[in-house]
């Protein structure tokens, strides 16, 4: 940790979990969609045509508001801010902000997180709705050899809830560790769901102690927020160890070069002109209004986590992972109710299912796993019937395929093989074909496993490793 | 004939209908050439068609032509805003109001010439040229709703939709002898109108008399979903009220107040001819007040601080590539090319608009000017409706005569200065009226009636009592 | 003056500049009257209208076809509207 570092983040949250944009009824859903086919004069920002503000994400952004404890304004007013850019159909774009006649929807709140010492709480300093412009792509993919640009208004007009924090944050670490308990917190309170691509994009502002602070733009990734906090950390300190001072100044992160660069377009100041929408009257939050969504508001998962540790007697560890993700902890307790016995579930879920989301990039999009599948899985497991063996291997299928485990099992025959009469002739057969491991099984026991592990080949897995330790035993002469 | 009259004769009788129509493209033939008040005129066999099929669908307006605004968004009808930016401009999407005139029979017959993207006050700025004052073709016919004007009082077309910022609807009422109505803020949608201001603009009628405004205002106004600054006013029987007391049914008196400070700047022979038509309403019971509002002379710079700021924002949209100005923008940067569109394409009144808006806007500027302008404007309103309350301000519509071509637009000061008494209204989102009150060396002179927010029935039902005791309205200059 | 123009997005001629560069000027002189007025203690007045916004539910509604693009925009390109070059190394502005 370095002394004297601030870190402050700007994280843009994509409401992907709303079926329309922020200030028109296009469908939001633009990953899925041709290029300009959700698309309207509003959106398009056709001359003559007005913003109509979209009632769900007001209220998903007070219920964050309330999640982070912080204070809801009593009037909702929105801003233009103006600059100029191909993805911005209007000149502006409709948002909040801080001044004479404007609010953030809310202010102040904070974030517990385990940092770099006692946990300590990260300041929010405001939250704010706003909206995303059109996408721009390029014919030949790099942006300086491409002639012209490609503009897709899909995107143009999706919600978005801007949290930005106090330069509270003191290290690449604490950064993730932040960026996760909130992508958490607004996958469980149903506001962003973070595997969808572009769900989130984060400006860092990092300074020294006593220097001035650089701005690194809109990094979409928590790996490459980490890179880009260490590389930059570095820089700064290169600077002024060598005497120099730090400026003020935008960057951007290049992933591929793994380094921050200087916004070539920032030379001056951008001058937003910022003043409330004329087309917006403010719209009123009454007291009820919030206790309403205060008292609708799903279960908080650090709320969450501490019950699982309360109902379920689970390690906080456990907890704090299955309720990393909403997914998975529905899927957790909808298993439990079919199944019971919670660590076994939690078992499983933690050290084999996630690792087989991970080896997919963690992305929970491509889970067909249904609480009833997993139930399946570990009562064949419970009842013998395939050995964890087996179940391990079949996992992937179970999660990612959706197949029914008990139709895996049976149609390619992956039983368990129980009975004696059959293992005993395996055994014999290992026997008769090693003599020497044999022989070094009389005189060292561990060697035993070898003999063990050529069984288990024939039996494709499909035995109990105990079990079949036991019959070579005695079958060579070997006491316990 | 006013569209009341005409449409007892048109309804049912397809013969009659195209009689009618036929002679609105004669006199269109004749006039046109002169008075150059359109933009856009449709095809007579196109506008027939629609016109025969609302007739004999028994639609209430009966197929009755109506000529609108170019600043009005029509689907598949050329949509300019009298500006070189938007020449080629088609939307995709009828603004709200057209959509309700058509579906009640009304059959829009052409776009009208107006100031570029409404800014001006003499229809002098349009990138087409300017329109003529159908009672003296050297003169202007005021602006910026200078065509739509035009076309009513000379019969080009029987009725016609403007849009009123900050007088754009009575000007040229006053200046063409022709009834103009400024409804309150919010009560006709501005959803597809093209906005200069966004907290001034309103969709406005210029018509014969009150009473065709009232038909038409039934069909047009009401909430809007697609305008969140719209608002319910109730309308309906105001068109038979309005008949009634037209027809001495019913008798109407009300109260009307001088602000002195209103009267000052009015060139004598103007503010004569108008209190002569207000002395002759006293013998029908109507009364008198003074009073002396000084905070009134700041409406002027007040307006245009508020004007310039808003229009530059809602300006900034024009340079995308998606309508508007045919640029190749390939091999282009996208500062060249957003540059060389707007620089091409806006005319100097609109740069000069632009410029000052942004500048308005501006840190360090934004509190000096735009802050200080809406103080001002809070401090009129708590002054103003008080009175309103009580009664109607009757002031002169313009300061001065129309002025001749070229006149008024040589100095921006003095352009600005003709708006002194219409801005009122809108700065405080009040309804406003013109009705003819009489001539000045033959040219038209017109009386303004402001009334409290949301009176607009009782100010049109007052209208139409004014108007028939002038007994002025429903002229037609000989140039036709 | 240039930050001006830069602000608005516009190049001025020349002979442009220096008339408009002149009307400006003026027009500001022109505001300052509202310097006059003691507003100690007013608010500013941003909307007319006593109601709040009007807002939406969240139902999809379908408006427009891409076909009205292809035929505004002065090019297409597989559903792309063709845009001039940007510099910027990221996809997007997000600023």
């Amino acid at each position: 940790m370095d002394r004297g570092v601030m870190i402050g983040l700007e994280i843009h949250l994509q409401v992907n979990t709303v079926k329309t944009k922020m200030f028109c009824r296009c469908s939001s859903d633009y990953r899925s969609a041709l290029p300009n086919t959700n698309i309207c004069p509003v959106c398009l920002g056709l001359p003559g045509s007005l913003p109509v503000p979209n009632k769900a994400v007001i209220r998903k952004a007070i219920m964050l508001a309330i999640a982070l404890g912080s204070r809801v304004v009593d009037r909702i007013v929105f801003v233009r801010k103006h600059y100029f850019y191909p993805d911005l159909p209007k000149g502006y774009q409709i948002s909040q902000h801080r001044g004479p006649g404007m609010a953030p929807i809310a202010v102040g709140g904070g974030l517990e997180i385990e940092g770099e010492g006692e946990p300590r709480i990260i300041r929010i300093r405001r939250l704010g709705i706003e909206e995303d412009p059109a996408r721009i792509t390029y014919p030949y993919g790099d942006p300086l050899k491409s002639p012209y640009s490609l503009i897709d208004y899909n995107r143009s007009g999706v919600p978005l809830i801007e949290v930005v924090t106090e330069p509270d944050i003191r290290s690449s670490r604490e950064a993730r560790v932040f960026l996760d308990k909130l992508l958490t917190l607004a996958d469980h309170l149903g506001i962003t769901n973070p595997d969808l691509e572009g769900a989130f994009r984060v400006d860092v502002n990092i300074s020294l102690e006593n220097q001035e602070r650089v701005e690194v733009k809109n990094i979409g990734s928590i790996r490459d927020i980490e890179k880009a906090i260490n590389y930059e950390i570095a820089r700064q300190r290169g600077i002024v160890a060598g005497g120099g001072k730090i400026k003020r100044e935008t960057r951007h992160w290049d992933p591929l070069r793994g380094a921050t660069f200087v916004s070539r377009h920032k030379e001056y100041e951008e001058e937003y002109r910022y003043f409330p929408d004329p087309d917006l009257p403010p719209i009123a939050v009454s007291a009820e209004v919030v206790k309403e969504i205060e008292d609708g508001m799903p279960e908080l998962p650090w709320h969450m986590a501490e019950r699982y540790v309360r109902e379920y007697s689970l390690s906080r560890y456990a907890a704090r992972v299955l309720v990393s993700r909403r997914a998975l902890a529905e899927l957790f307790e909808r298993t439990v109710k079919i199944y019971g016995d919670p660590d076994k579930v939690a078992d499983l879920l933690i050290n084999d299912f996630l690792g087989v989301v991970n080896s997919r990039g963690g992305n929970f999009q491509l889970v067909r796993a249904t609480p009833e599948s997993i139930a399946k899985l570990l009562s064949l497991m419970d009842k013998g019937v395939i050995s964890i063996k087996i179940a391990k291997m079949i996992l992937k299928r179970v999660v990612i395929g959706g197949e029914d485990p008990e139709e895996i099992v049976a149609r390619e025959g992956l039983l368990v093989i129980s009975s004696d009469k059959e293992l005993e002739e395996l055994a014999e057969k290992v026997i008769r074909e090693n003599p020497k491991a044999v022989e070094d099984a009389r005189r060292n026991p561990k060697a035993i496993n070898y003999l063990v592990g050529q069984v288990m080949k024939l039996t494709r897995g499909r035995a109990d490793p105990q079990k079949i330790s036991e019959i070579i035993r005695r079958k060579i002469g070997l006491e316990r | 004939m006013p569209v009341h009259d005409v449409i007892e004769i048109i309804r049912g009788d397809r013969r009659a209908l195209e009689e009618y129509i036929y002679s609105i493209y004669d006199r269109i033939e004749r006039l046109e050439k002169t008075l150059r008040g359109f933009i856009t005129i449709r095809k007579r066999e196109d506008v027939l068609e629609e016109a025969v099929r609302a007739n004999m669908e028994e639609k209430p307006l009966a197929g009755i032509p109506i000529a609108v605004k170019d600043n009005i968004s029509t689907m598949g009808i050329r949509t300019t805003c009298a500006s070189a930016i938007l020449e080629n401009y088609v939307p995709p999407y009828d603004a709200t109001v057209i959509a309700r005139l058509r579906s009640a029979g009304a059959v829009i017959i052409g776009k009208t010439n107006m100031d570029e993207f409404a800014m001006g006050s003499t229809t002098e700025t349009s990138h087409f040229g300017p329109s003529r004052n159908p009672w003296d073709p050297d003169r202007v016919p005021g602006g910026s709703s200078g065509g739509s004007a035009v076309v009513v009082s000379s019969y080009m077309a029987p009725a016609a939709l403007g849009s009123d910022t900050g007088g754009s609807v009575r000007n040229p009422a006053a200046y063409t002898a022709t009834f103009g109505y400024k409804p309150t803020y919010g009560v006709l949608s501005r959803y597809g109108l093209i906005a200069y201001a966004s907290s001034l603009d309103q969709i406005g009628l210029i018509t014969r008399d009150a009473l065709d405004t009232a038909l038409l205002l039934e069909h047009m106004a009401g909430e809007d979903p697609m305008d969140p600054t719209s608002v319910d006013l109730k309308v309906s029987g105001l068109y038979r009220r309005l008949r009634d007391i037209g027809a001495g049914r019913s008798h109407l008196s009300a109260r009307l107040v001088i602000v002195r400070e209103m009267w000052e700047g009015v060139e004598e022979n103007v503010a004569r001819e108008v209190m002569r038509a207000i002395d002759r309403l006293s013998s029908s019971g109507y009364t008198f007040e003074e009073t002396s509002i000084p905070e009134i002379r700041y409406a002027l710079p007040a307006y245009y601080i508020i004007a310039f700021a808003e229009a530059s924002s809602n300006l900034a949209r024009y340079g995308i590539p998606i309508y508007g100005l045919k640029i190749n923008p390939e091999n282009m940067g996208w500062e060249d090319y957003y540059s060389e569109v707007r620089s091409r394409g806006f005319g100097r009144e609109v740069k000069r608009r632009i410029m000052l808006g942004s500048y308005i806007l501006s840190a360090g500027y934004y509190e000096q000017y735009y802050i200080k302008a809406l103080k001002v404007r809070r401090v009129l309103r708590d002054r103003l409706l008080p009175i309103l309350r009580r009664g109607y301000i009757a002031s002169p519509t313009m300061p001065i005569k129309p002025p001749r071509l070229g006149e008024a637009i040589e100095d921006p000061l003095r352009l600005y200065a003709m708006d002194i008494e219409t801005v009122v209204p809108n700065l405080i989102g009040a309804p406003a009226v013109n009705i003819p009150a009489g001539f000045v060396d033959s040219l038209p002179v017109g009386l303004q009636l402001i009334g409290a927010p949301m009176s607009d029935q009782d100010l049109l039902e007052v209208s139409r009592s004014v108007e028939d005791i002038i007994g002025i309205s429903n002229t037609t200059p000989k140039t036709g | 003056m240039e930050r001006l123009e830069r602000l608005a997005m516009l190049r001025l001629e020349e002979d442009e500049r220096m008339t408009i560069y002149r009307d400006i000027e003026r027009i500001l002189a022109f505001f300052k009257q509202l310097d006059e007025l003691d507003l100690g203690g007013v608010e500013p007045l941003f909307h007319v209208t006593e109601k709040e916004a009007g807002v939406g539910d969240d139902i999809e509604v379908r408006s427009m076809d891409r076909v009205w693009l292809e035929a505004s925009a002065y090019r297409v390109q597989d559903g792309f509207v063709v845009g001039p070059r940007t510099i910027r190394g990221e996809e997007d502005s997000r600023s």
